[in-house]
């Protein structure tokens, strides 16, 4: 807890330095967080290229940001807010565009695979059917369940922040990273039922 | 079941569930390098530009300062001059009256009355009206003014021997 609490300081000690004109300081922190912010978007938006743009406008935000930053939450807390937000505001244009332009192209064109070619899940021998079972119910949960998991997973959110970073209560947060890891747990259980059914009861 | 449910969250909140672990263990995608290139080159451009608009604003700011500095100068210097002369302005005015209780009190010495530029009075004349004041049977008056003459003139009586009617 100290040790994480250490690195929750490290982070916001960081974006003060690179605040101050410390480039440097702006590099471990874009190493320590391009990772999980990028999973994050990948599979909450379910759409590579749009994923890529959110990225950087990610980014661009937290830049334009480093004068006026103040450590009042933890470095996460304040990137994964402004990575909600775009993806809130990239949702609106969708919605908008697809009113606009319903005949043009069908919904399904915004779908793409999570990752390159060579990352894809199904391209890899020593992937399993358990964890393809897994990203599969991932992307069949309703947005709101879905990124409350992957705030917790990748953001390393607790329910509190999740509920401050998406603006609702935390009862309701609580109750979307619930019902979240109900249906996960279930798809899990499922594939490893077909898999191996003597070992649903050990592993779960 | 309820419980069930909340002991699962509890679980997966501690964040060593099973099913985070399957979770880790799926494919962990990273932004490809030109993505980090493109986002580095931002951070990059960004604190060059603050940096270089830094010293811009070092400049416009000591050149304000000096702006600033060269306005007091010039507002306060004509004032410092006319400051130099002290005297309340009621002496001015006394001045203009050279028997006035303003100016006896301000400048007792006919020297401190003529060194202030004010106009210094008549001994001889002075000693006139003090008598007259005498004969008018306003000794208190006559008295009060005689003391002032004193200390105007300290050395006239010794020295004339005039104060005449002007003393009992």
């Amino acid at each position: 807890m100290l040790e994480a609490m250490d690195l929750v300081d490290h982070d916001g000690e960081l974006m003060l330095r690179y605040g101050r004109g410390d480039l440097g300081a702006f590099e471990i922190l874009y190493a320590r967080h391009k990772g999980p912010l990028y999973r994050y978007l990948l599979r909450h938006v379910r759409h590579a290229a749009t994923a890529n743009d959110l990225f950087q406008e990610v980014w661009s935000r937290v830049i334009a940001a480093r004068g006026r930053y103040v450590a009042r939450a933890k470095f996460a807390t304040f990137l994964f807010h402004i990575a909600h937000n775009c993806a809130v505001d990239y949702h609106r244009r969708r919605h908008s565009a697809s009113i606009q332009s319903a005949d043009d192209e069908p919904a399904a064109a915004y779908l793409e695979p999570e990752a390159p070619a060579d990352q894809r899940p199904d391209r890899l021998a020593e992937f399993n059917e358990q964890q393809s079972a897994l990203l599969s119910a991932l992307a069949a949960l309703p947005a709101e369940q879905r990124e409350a998991f992957l705030l917790h997973e990748e953001g390393g959110l607790n329910v509190e922040e999740i509920a401050r970073v998406t603006s609702v209560g935390v009862e309701t947060a609580k109750s979307r990273l619930r019902y979240a890891v109900r249906k996960l747990k279930a798809a899990l259980m499922d594939s490893v039922g077909a898999e191996h059914p003597a070992a649903v009861v050990r592993s779960l | 079941m309820s419980t069930r449910r909340d002991d699962d969250l509890e679980e997966f909140r501690r964040g060593d569930s099973e099913l985070s672990r399957a979770y880790r263990r799926a494919s962990a995608p990273q932004p490809r390098a030109a993505l980090d290139r493109r986002v580095l080159e931002r951070a990059r451009a960004a604190h060059a530009r603050a940096a270089a608009s830094g010293t811009g604003t070092w400049a416009y700011a000591a050149s304000i300062a000096l702006a600033l500095a060269v306005m007091f100068a010039v507002a306060y210097a004509p004032r410092r001059v006319e400051r130099t002369d002290e005297t309340p302005h009621f002496l001015h005015t006394a001045a203009r009256h050279p028997n006035s209780p303003a100016l006896h009190f301000a400048y007792p010495t006919v020297a401190g009355r003529a060194a202030a530029g004010a106009e210094v009075p008549d001994p001889r004349r002075w000693l006139a009206r003090i008598a007259a004041l005498r004969e008018a049977g306003r000794n208190r008056d006559a008295d009060e003014e005689y003391r002032r003459f004193c200390t105007a003139y300290p050395t006239y009586a010794a020295t004339r021997g005039e104060t005449g009617a002007a003393v009992r």
